[in-house]
């Protein structure tokens, strides 16, 4: 792997304003700009329907990009008027049902991407070991547990090694612990291979378990490439606050530079604010208020038992519901209660369900 | 569970099975009362030749259909071809004509002075190849035949998914090598079916390779029973009988349908086909041209020659082949179908050795050529049922044994699909055995029943050979008509009856065809 030390220079992806649509009125993907760093796992979650598979695929040759340009490896292999076929683009792929050839053993699956002459290659021997499959080369694929047929389709597009590793979904079709242990098992496969990767999927947990940084799609367009922590803290739109978590929004007028008004009382900023800013609101999750049970004028709306805490929904005066979790049982149903700002996490301020900046607060 | 009716099942079961093994016992007899007859005729030069000619004959057939219908189901199912539905379709048209009435349309066509000879020689060429013999019945029987593996590979490659090609493709490996090492070995049982299929369509046909003078066994079979050489003919059918049986316990229907490959659960995405760029109308025109001289060329041959005929000489028709071919079609398929019941309520609901065994001997018809198994009935007729010799019934007895392997095929699956739990359930509202079986079974077995009766009816109409032998005396049907005139070299006359069969048989089972292909 000593040549690819020299490609950490220049990204292993770029994509620049890929585009693919069906008809006039159907646009899969529209115009993406993506890059993906070398040995980085970039992961690109949303909805179904959203166009990551579409994108997977474009990128890896399976179709062909509308416009836009698309390099690989630092080889241009897609623009208006050329196209490179998968075949040649160094892409290993791992689907969502493995697809591993049903009448070859897991040892010819594994090794049907080198050539006849160097079958006895090292790197072969490397990645078999390190998927641990060793001892099941003379099963065929319907012998082997989902995660070990998981593990022979990883195997299989490593040992080419391949200038970037696509996954479409390839833990969907697995039960909950094994998709827990398999995705494990996947990263750490992945950091000692030190493969660029792609992955796809539409769960959250998974995308912020496995991502260095995550791309959230939606409706065919890329809103937020960041790191699992920005996109689940500093959320850029409405839609991925809400993709990510239970989230809701709060109407915030500014009074002073420094204060906030809002339904669930006045917000102390620490650092000053642009006065100028209007149609305000402020990001609430279950962890950014807490609840006064002496009085108020909201309302318990439900509590449901979730195992590690409760959580509940709360009816502000408004009519306006969110979320609030605790380790505690200590409200009922239709109990009033009063809301306030929990002051030991920062507030995230958004400016027409866009986000603007964040800020911490005072407990004054 | 249902252990209540399962003595009367296995008695129903018997008895049809010992009509079924008329042909066995019809061996055993010729074994055991002249042995030495028999081991000196199969040793003889004259059996080891007709022996060779058969094997060859369905052993070139099928490689050539083979090397047709695979390319033809990738290009029409996977490629940017153009039409590709509509040849989906044409191409398998060649299955609607019995051979019989194919083999003197391709006598027309190709034979000495027929009419691609007369084109030839008017541009000058004098020298066309002979068509009787090897060649003839080859290329003719591929032809009709080959739509057995199109039908059988294009149901199997419409199921597979694309993401074999696609993760070959990623792990850098040509089109080609795709094919050869992934697409084609994942088709292989689906070759393997219809290559099985195809085989025992050219050892049993007995239409096409007698008129085209082909000797293989059952054109032989046939000329000894007419020259009054029983001897012969029981010793030559009794290879192709014991053949018949050997096959029996390699084929299974059951594994035939299982899929080595998973199938696209999916949404179908846009996947790439195949780019066939300028090679595109190349194969277009070769694909026309293979329609052409498949079905098109026979079915105007077929008008025109009917057309003439007609109005010179319409008063030597007679209607009576019509009436013939509807009643013993209708009393055959009727019998067939109720013997199959049983034996598929059997199969299905009380899995036993026995009923594995029932199951194995039910196939025989599938395997025998017709006109083996007609000379074993009629060695039976003559032998033990000498009343119902030469009587619609006996006829009935050879359609039940050559066709109930299809009915239960087709009645046996819609068993599998009715939940017991119906039964199971009707019992605990105390439901009467004869309510449950004239609410609950029957309803639910009917589409199974008259799906089997609608194709088993076609199959009789257009069955020669058994009809042939097992028909009383002056009873006339469409295909004896088709055959006696063709073999007459009277190729009007049997244009003639071979239109309208064709119209009665060809429609209806084209529909039934079309609905196989898209499911």
């Amino acid at each position: 792997m000593s040549n690819q030390i020299s490609n950490e220079d220049f990204p292993v992806i770029r994509c620049i304003g890929i585009g693919k649509s069906y008809s006039k009125t159907t646009e899969a993907v529209r115009n993406v700009d993506l890059t993906v760093n070398h040995g980085e796992i970039l992961v690109l979650l949303g909805p179904s329907g959203c166009g990551k598979t579409t994108l997977l695929r474009l990128i890896a040759g399976f179709e062909e990009p509308t416009n836009g340009t698309l390099s690989v490896g630092g080889q241009l292999v897609s623009m208006p008027g050329k196209f490179v076929k998968p075949e040649n683009r160094k892409v290993g792929m791992v689907f969502q049902d493995y697809a591993l050839f049903p009448h070859l053993n897991v040892g010819k699956n594994i090794e049907f991407g080198i050539d006849k002459s160097n079958k006895s290659n090292e790197r072969l021997e490397k990645i078999i070991d390190l998927v641990g499959l060793a001892n099941l080369l003379n099963r065929m694929p319907n012998e082997l547990s989902g995660g070990e047929q998981q593990r022979t389709a990883l195997a299989r597009a490593l040992v080419p090694n391949p200038t970037v590793m696509l996954f479409d979904e390839p833990l969907s079709n697995l039960d909950a612990t094994l998709r827990i242990k398999i995705r494990a098992e996947i990263k750490e496969i992945l950091k000692q291979a030190q493969a660029t990767t792609i992955f796809v999927t539409h769960d959250k947990e998974e995308a912020m378990f496995l991502a260095d940084r995550i791309a959230i799609m939606h409706d065919g367009r890329i809103e937020q490439v960041d790191s699992p922590e920005q996109i689940y803290n500093k959320p850029s739109t409405k839609f991925i606050a809400e993709f990510m978590d239970p989230a809701s929004f709060v109407d915030a007028n500014i009074a002073d530079e420094h204060t906030l008004q809002t339904e669930i009382g006045n917000i102390n900023l620490i650092n000053p604010i642009d006065t100028n800013y209007q149609n305000l609101q402020i990001l609430i999750r279950g962890n950014n208020i807490l609840l006064n049970t002496e009085k108020g004028t909201s309302i318990v709306d439900s509590v449901d038992f979730r195992g590690s805490h409760y959580s509940y929904t709360v009816r502000l005066e408004s009519g306006k519901i969110i979320e609030y979790i605790s380790q505690e049982n200590i409200l009922e149903v239709s109990q009033p209660v009063s809301v306030i700002i929990n002051n030991k996490l920062p507030v995230h301020i958004y400016q027409n369900e866009k986000y603007v900046s964040s800020n911490n607060v005072s407990s004054k | 569970m249902y252990k209540s009716s399962q003595p009367i099942l296995q008695i129903m079961s018997l008895i049809v099975l010992l009509l079924i093994a008329v042909p066995l016992v019809y061996v055993a007899i010729n074994l055991i009362s002249s042995p030495n007859k028999f081991i000196e005729y199969i040793t003889d030069q004259k059996t080891l030749f007709l022996a060779w000619n058969t094997i060859i004959l369905s052993f070139t057939v099928t490689i050539a259909s083979i090397c047709i219908s695979v390319p033809l189901a990738i290009l029409t199912i996977r490629s940017n071809l153009p039409l590709k539905r509509l040849f989906r379709v044409l191409l398998c048209l060649p299955l609607v004509f019995p051979s019989y009435i194919y083999g003197f349309l391709f006598i027309i066509l190709f034979g000495p002075k027929g009419v691609v000879y007369n084109i030839f020689k008017q541009i000058g060429i004098q020298q066309v190849p002979d068509l009787y013999g090897f060649w003839g019945a080859f290329a003719c029987l591929t032809l009709l035949s080959f739509p057995y593996i199109f039908i059988s590979v294009s149901s199997s490659l419409i199921k597979l998914d694309y993401s074999y090609e696609e993760v070959s493709s990623s792990l850098g490996k040509s089109f080609w090598y795709t094919y050869g090492k992934v697409i084609i070995p994942l088709l292989k049982p689906s070759i393997i079916v219809g290559a099985v299929l195809v085989t025992l369509y050219v050892v049993s046909d007995f239409g096409a390779v007698s008129l085209l003078q082909y000797k293989s066994f059952s054109a032989v079979i046939y000329n000894q029973y007419q020259t009054i050489q029983r001897g012969a003919a029981a010793s030559t059918s009794s290879i192709l009988i014991l053949i018949g049986l050997l096959s029996i316990w390699f084929y299974r229907p059951d594994s035939a349908n299982t899929d080595l490959y998973r199938s696209s659960a999916t949404v179908s995405r846009n996947n790439k086909l195949i780019d066939l760029s300028y090679l595109k109308w190349i194969i277009t025109f070769f694909i026309i041209l293979l329609v052409f001289i498949s079905v098109i060329m026979p079915i105007s041959v077929l008008i025109y020659w009917g057309y003439n005929y007609t109005i010179n000489y319409d008063d030597f028709f007679k209607i009576s082949s019509i009436y013939n071919s509807l009643y013993s079609s209708l009393i055959g398929s009727i019998a067939t179908v109720v013997f199959a019941i049983p034996i598929a309520l059997l199969i299905t609901k009380h899995k036993s050795y026995f009923s594995k065994i029932i199951e194995k001997i039910s196939y025989i018809g599938f395997v025998l050529p017709g006109i083996v198994v007609a000379l074993s009935v009629v060695y039976f007729g003559i032998n033990f049922a000498m009343p119902i010799y030469q009587t619609i019934i006996l006829l009935s007895i050879g359609y039940i044994i050559l066709f109930i392997p299809v009915a239960i095929g087709i009645i046996k699956p819609i068993l599998l699909q009715i939940n017991p739990k119906l039964e199971e359930s009707a019992k605990s509202l105390g439901a009467s055995n004869f309510k449950i079986w004239k609410n609950i079974n029957l309803p639910s077995m009917m589409p199974g029943l008259t799906g089997a009766f609608a194709i088993v009816f076609i199959l009789i109409m257009k069955e020669l050979p058994a009809t042939l032998i097992l028909s009383p005396l002056n009873f006339n049907t469409l295909a004896t008509s088709v055959w006696t005139h063709a073999t007459e070299a009277n190729f009007g006359m049997a244009a003639v009856y071979s239109g309208i069969l064709l119209l009665l048989t060809g429609l209806p089972m084209f529909i039934l065809l079309n609905k196989g292909i898209r499911k």
